[in-house]
């Protein structure tokens, strides 16, 4: 049996916008350049650890607080985002450092405040079988302190193809408190 | 081309019959220079019919807009305002030391800074790539360059990284020859705002900030002489 002249026109035109739809749809499946690069993601928890590449990290207490102090008589007011954690190097000190430590809240992106002094600011090294505390005071927009943040934290400012340790904090289910110590970086005990 | 037609007409009678067969022989007959120079003059009468072409925009040198000390200037990234500027024999804390056998005092202007990206921005930065004094040196007696330092108002944070939607009080401070500037001068500062480069017509990585500075508001602040500056001390 054959199709008449016309029927195999009508065909061929289905044909070619099934092929075009089809071509359109594997371009819209298709996972651009940034999906092969992607970090590998270690979903943190209030007080397990969670292991990348290079550290240990176990996140232990995240206080949201108006007012904050160190230990050397430095005090501010404002909006603030208190994550306590022990970090330690894995098998190795290279590649070890805490390079990536950040909020995001929203598109926006905050950095761990360096008014809390050098003693008390996480940033550096982690050592092996050492575990340190230490904690990161992000002071925050007013405005984001009742929404849901990502602690983000890792060996490079540059996330890619690498382990990233993230924390998930809904800020809004946190109640501020009047006082918050920020402590010093100090050696576990 | 009228002319033409008849003899056209008598060879092949079918050429007349539809404006589709009519075309065919006109566009054989006529020369592709012809249309081109039509079509050009139809779109150029045109177009002086509708006051014509305008001149494509010059790239003008735009004028700095003018501020008064407390006015806000956004950059695009900051939110900036200047209040006072201040001489002081020294100010402890503030990232600028005076070289005091150099003659050294210390130029302090003093400003608000607020983030409006989403990004933390170095106060830094901004202070040696985009605000200007005018008529510092640009050396200091020990040879070594004149430059700015940002320390925090309240708690003298040095080099404040202003985080994204928060206003800091900055001061900014500068070494200067003691005998450079007086009380009662005005001090003429200018505020450049960085270029935002959009590369997403050649890639799809985000746009962001970068060089050059174009300056692009400039204000002029009256200088107090604290002299040894008791008062401000606290601030630093």
């Amino acid at each position: 049996m054959s199709l008449s002249p016309r029927r195999a026109h009508a065909a061929a035109w289905a044909g070619g916008i099934v092929l075009v739809a089809a071509a359109w749809g594997v371009m819209a499946i298709t996972p651009g350049d940034e999906f092969a690069d992607q970090p590998f993601v270690v979903d943190a928890q209030i007080g397990e650890h969670a292991q990348a590449r290079q550290m240990q990290i176990t996140m232990l207490e995240v206080q949201k607080a108006t007012h904050v102090e160190n230990e050397h008589g430095w005090y501010a007011d404002g909006a603030w985002v208190l994550v306590a954690f022990e970090g330690e190097a894995r098998g190795t000190e290279d590649g070890s450092s805490l390079s990536r430590l950040r909020l995001r809240i929203g598109d926006r992106e905050y950095l761990p405040s360096e008014r809390v002094g050098s003693r008390a600011h996480p940033d550096g090294q982690l050592r092996v079988g050492l575990p340190e505390t230490m904690t990161a005071a992000f002071e925050i927009d007013p405005d984001d302190a009742e929404k849901r943040a990502v602690l983000d934290l890792g060996h490079l400012k540059d996330d890619r193809l690498d382990s990233a340790i993230r924390l998930d904090i809904d800020l809004a289910a946190l109640d501020a408190v009047d006082s918050a110590k920020v402590p010093d970086r100090r050696w576990s005990e | 081309m009228n002319d033409a037609k008849p003899a056209a007409a008598e060879t092949d009678a079918a050429t007349r019959r539809t404006p589709a067969s009519w075309m065919r022989v006109a566009a054989k007959a006529v020369p592709a220079k012809w249309v081109t120079v039509a079509g050009l003059t139809l779109f150029l009468g045109a177009t002086a019919a509708f006051g014509g072409l305008a001149d494509a925009p010059a790239a003008a040198e735009k004028p700095l807009a003018r501020l008064e000390p407390g006015d806000v200037h956004g950059t695009g990234q900051l939110e900036v305002s200047f209040t006072r500027a201040v001489l002081i024999d020294e100010l402890p804390g503030s990232g600028t030391t005076p070289l005091f056998e150099g003659g050294e005092r210390v130029l302090v202007v003093t400003g608000t800074l607020h983030n409006a990206t989403d990004a933390p921005l170095p106060s830094l930065s901004f202070a040696r790539g985009q605000l200007v004094v005018d008529g510092l040196p640009e050396k200091r007696p020990d040879g070594g360059a004149v430059e700015a330092s940002t320390a925090r108002l309240d708690d003298a944070t040095l080099h404040p990284v202003i985080q994204p939607g928060l206003s800091v009080e900055v001061a900014f401070t500068w070494p200067v020859p003691a005998d450079l500037l007086h009380a009662d001068d005005e001090l003429h500062v200018t505020i450049a705002d960085l270029t935002w480069f959009d590369p997403s017509w050649l890639s799809d990585q985000p746009g962001y900030w970068t060089t050059p500075a174009v300056p692009a508001a400039e204000l002029d602040l009256v200088i107090e002489d604290v002299g040894a500056g008791v008062e401000e001390e606290q601030a630093g």
